[in-house]
């Protein structure tokens, strides 16, 4: 049973990428895990899934500079599949650009893309070939890096260079949306640009469109509640239109709980929110939060159950 | 100007400790921890699942090997009966057919008692062989263990609200693949990063 | 409710009312999830009850008789332990997904079985 449940997190963690949110004490044993459960064997596993967390442990062991292995689980799938789908291909550029050089990862990666895929109809595989090729290019390429700049994504640094290094980013990556505007990773990642620069404004308007794109998004909504607030806490608007912008803050949020019952961010922002709007009587949404916040803190995981408590300490 | 600009960043910042707490909060309590219990970290780092599995749930593991063997064993005595009081009906209708009084007997009690005890003994433990559904934690708790989760229910809910549950117990976030951006992700960053921590954690 | 379904504000508006959202707002992997679950144990069931009613040679109507009686004690079982009591939070059309769509699928099991043991035994 627990062989299961070891299963189905492995498969999680793969299918929605949390492994690159991992920080080094997990990933290194989320490295070690993912090993050991793939020599140990798994008879309820398809083939599909063990390529898949392939996969995974072949970017985990990038991520541990593990490179021979890497290789090796290259070679692993490329014997199984050929090297023609663009997953292969970027991992292909991953080897590169750490057993070579970055500049010959560029150039295959520029290559492929002139030679197969600029006038191909397969708008999916171009999409992930040009991200790849735009991260190279804009963290580690000549033209455009700058060791002096903490390019950090999550660093918010008041800087003429870093400025114009995330200018680049964000012609680039609206070139990249024009050519496919359904992408919801190209607007999160821009409205992600957009907020370390304080445009929140502009933020608001890339997550509207992951929203529209994936109405199920619960993530997404609170996101985009949050934001909401932020922007109503610049200068530049006035009073009436700060109240609008907060409900249209607490509509976000609310849509966040109504699509996940137990959701901390979302009854957190639920709180907040009407806690700031002073005018309107809300104190029957903040029970409310507050009872679930409350249920949250009884019967989640550790982490969320520590932040609930901290939250309603408050 | 400079001062509103300064008021500006100071209101920001006060929001952001406002609002970012729950996603930075988890970042600081686990450093935390860290320092405080670098010792626990250090030993339980190469913890696998099998070695974690069978630490911090022996009580839950052996229970559950108990009620699947006993379900298994449940099946084949229940599988047996049915098959013995089959064999026994078969020899006891070759017995009839040679008498002449073909109409006059019936099927004598106990065989007809042992198939339905079969039956019911069947019956019973495939219902019994439903578990309840368990989960692992997507992150390692503090004291890095993965502690087994339990939910009290057989099926899974159906209402999208309901479902969205089992990703927030779990501590998952479903739209990885858009919220975490794994595409723009530095690796030579990330691979720096680990290699300190592996260099640092290897010297204590 | 403007043309477009965006609000004043820009924001994307989902009307929760509207009789194809609700359908919608249903997580598809659960559902099917839980009629696996159900189809798997009525299956061994059905097959079960069919090779024990061949083997005490019950004939026609008593046969379905039995079958009728097993299948909706099952129902009622799983509906009291396995759903505890509340059929419809795992299923979206209780007396369809557990009663009628597989009814004829379980008869046909258990006829099966019934005639295979029926023949065998007598």
């Amino acid at each position: 049973m627990s062989l299961t449940a070891v299963r189905q997190r492995l498969l999680t963690i793969n299918n929605t990428r949390t492994y690159v949110e991992f920080d080094p004490r997990e990933t290194v044993q989320l490295y070690n895990e993912t090993k050991r459960y793939l020599k140990h064997g798994d008879t309820q596993l398809t083939p599909e899934q063990r390529l898949s967390l392939m996969e995974m442990l072949f970017y985990l062991s990038i991520f541990c500079s593990e490179d021979v292995e890497a290789q090796v689980i290259y070679n692993q799938i490329s014997d199984t599949l050929g090297e023609e789908s663009c997953k292969l291909q970027v991992m292909k550029a991953t080897l590169l650009q750490f057993n070579g050089s970055i500049e010959e990862a560029i150039k295959y990666l520029d290559d492929l893309i002139r030679q197969e895929y600029e006038y191909d109809t397969d708008m999916a595989s171009y999409t992930v070939l040009s991200k790849k090729l735009l991260t190279l290019k804009l963290y580690y390429g000549k033209d455009y890096n700058n060791n002096d700049v903490n390019n950090d994504i999550n660093n918010n640094t008041e800087n003429k260079q870093t400025k114009k290094y995330w200018d680049t980013w964000i012609k680039e990556i609206n070139i990249l949306i024009e050519k496919s505007p359904l992408d919801p990773e190209l607007w999160w990642f821009l409205a992600k640009i957009y907020e370390l620069n304080r445009h929140f404004d502009y933020a608001i308007h890339c997550l509207q469109e992951v929203v529209l794109i994936m109405p199920f998004n619960y993530i997404a909504f609170a996101k985009l509640a949050e934001m909401y607030v932020y922007y109503s806490m610049s200068t530049k608007i006035n009073h009436k239109d700060k109240v609008e912008v907060l409900k249209s803050a607490l509509n976000n949020a609310l849509r966040s709980v109504e699509l996940s019952e137990t959701f901390l961010k979302g009854w957190t922002l639920i709180k907040l929110i009407c806690e700031r709007l002073k005018d309107e009587d809300k104190t029957r949404l903040i029970k409310l939060a507050n009872k679930k916040l409350k249920e949250i803190g009884n019967e989640s995981n550790d982490y969320d159950r520590f932040i609930s408590g901290y939250i309603l300490s408050k | 100007m400079e001062e509103s600009f300064s008021r500006l960043l100071e209101n920001y910042s006060t929001c952001y400790s406002d609002l970012m707490e729950f996603e930075a909060l988890k970042n600081l309590l686990l450093r935390k921890e860290k320092k405080t219990k670098s010792k626990i970290v250090s030993e339980t780092t190469d913890s696998s699942f099998f070695d974690s599995a069978t630490f911090f749930g022996l009580k839950i593991n052996l229970a559950h090997i108990l009620m699947s063997f006993l379900i298994k064993i449940l099946y084949i005595v229940s599988i047996l009966q049915v098959l013995h009081s089959g064999f026994s009906s078969y020899e006891f209708h070759q017995l009839v057919k040679n008498t002449n009084y073909k109409d006059h007997y019936s099927l004598p009690k106990d065989i007809q008692l042992e198939c339905c005890i079969g039956l019911a003994l069947f019956i019973l433990t495939s219902f019994l062989s439903f578990t309840k559904l368990q989960y692992y934690p997507i992150k390692p708790s503090i004291n890095n263990k993965l502690r087994l989760l339990t939910t009290d229910q057989y099926l899974k809910d159906i209402s999208l609200s309901r479902a969205n549950n089992v990703h927030n117990l779990i501590g998952n976030d479903p739209n990885g693949e858009v919220t975490f951006t794994p595409n723009f992700v530095d690796l030579q960053r990330k691979r720096k990063e680990i290699s300190d921590w592996l260099a640092d954690n290897s010297k204590e | 409710m403007s043309v477009n379904n965006v609000d004043d504000n820009g924001n994307p508006v989902v009307d929760l009312n509207s009789a194809t959202s609700a359908s919608i707002l249903q997580n598809m992997d659960n559902v099917n999830y839980n009629k696996k679950m159900y189809v798997n144990v009525m299956d061994k069931i059905s097959l079960m009850s069919g090779t024990v009613t061949g083997i005490l040679q019950y004939e026609s109507l008593t046969g379905f008789r039995n079958f009728f009686i097993i299948y909706f004690g099952c129902i009622i079982i799983y509906i009291l332990f396995i759903c505890k009591g509340k059929p419809s939070r795992f299923y979206a059309n209780v007396f369809n997904d557990l009663v009628f769509e597989h009814l004829v699928r379980e008869l046909l099991g258990f006829v099966m079985a019934w005639t295979f043991s029926f023949a065998l035994v007598g």
